[in-house]
């Protein structure tokens, strides 16, 4: 279910601030608090739920941490949301079909 | 903001039926099609999904126990041809929520209907003055990341 995650924690815009961020390539979470109105702490509260999330994840680059987007879970977000909507608009069209039939 | 980013996903589909029965099945009867215990906040103890006017026409999920939570609200819709509403499903308030749109549009004797969702990049007021440059969204960060893949 880390689609469900994804999408939980993309419902904050903080959070997908934090996200945009990392579009560029792969930063610290200093870098991140310099471009945006949040503070460290916050930003490393976001940065851990998205990496819960599989949106992002991290890696120790000397004494530095750096976290970067995770393409396999936005991946599958995209995919989840695109096949959720294939799904519910084809319960859809037999419905209506169903109830134009009754018409009939 | 501009189109690329907002149309996250689009999704058509041809529906033998005629505009209004298409849009009264979309609406009035969504409890009997929508796949509640696949997409919705109480799964396997959701009871129902049922469109309601409650100063505005919104989309609430009802648990078996009574529990409600709001889906979105509708924006502005007009009967068998289109329906805008805010989209936050599992979140009762949301100051940036997403967005769908539907269009019902007569073709020959059933209705080509189209869905888009949109908006995950659409910023409240505050939050866009607080930060300029977010039009692009997280949509987009997929596309590249998807592109690269």
């Amino acid at each position: 279910m880390a689609y469900a995650h994804a999408l939980q924690a993309l419902g904050d815009p903080t959070r997908r601030a934090v996200l945009e961020e990392l579009r560029d390539g792969p930063r610290a979470v200093g870098e991140i608090a310099e471009r945006l109105p949040v503070s460290r702490p916050a930003v490393s509260q976001h940065l851990r739920v998205l990496k819960e999330a599989g949106l992002v994840t991290e890696r120790q680059n000397g004494t530095r941490r750096l976290y970067r987007v995770d393409p396999d879970g936005l991946a599958e977000l995209r995919e989840y949301l695109e096949g959720f909507w294939e799904e519910a608009l084809a319960n859809f069209k037999a419905a209506a079909e169903k109830e134009e039939g009754r018409k009939k | 903001m501009n189109a690329t980013t907002t149309e996250t996903i689009r999704k058509e589909i041809f529906v033998d039926a005629s505009p209004e029965t298409a849009f009264r099945v979309f609406t009035e009867q969504i409890a009997d099609w929508w796949p509640l215990g696949k997409y919705g906040t109480f799964l396997e103890q959701a009871d129902s999904v049922v469109f309601e006017d409650r100063d505005g026409w919104r989309l609430i999920e009802r648990a078996k126990d009574g529990r409600e939570t709001v889906w979105g609200e509708v924006l502005d819709y007009e009967f068998s041809s289109r329906l805008r509403m805010t989209w936050h499903p599992g979140r009762s308030t949301d100051e940036m929520p997403t967005e769908i749109e539907l269009t019902f549009v007569a073709d020959g004797d059933g209705t080509t209907v189209v869905l888009e969702h949109r908006g995950w990049e659409q910023a409240s007021d505050e939050v866009r003055v607080a930060r300029a440059g977010y039009d692009a969204g997280w949509v987009e960060v997929l596309e590249t990341y998807r592109n690269a893949s």
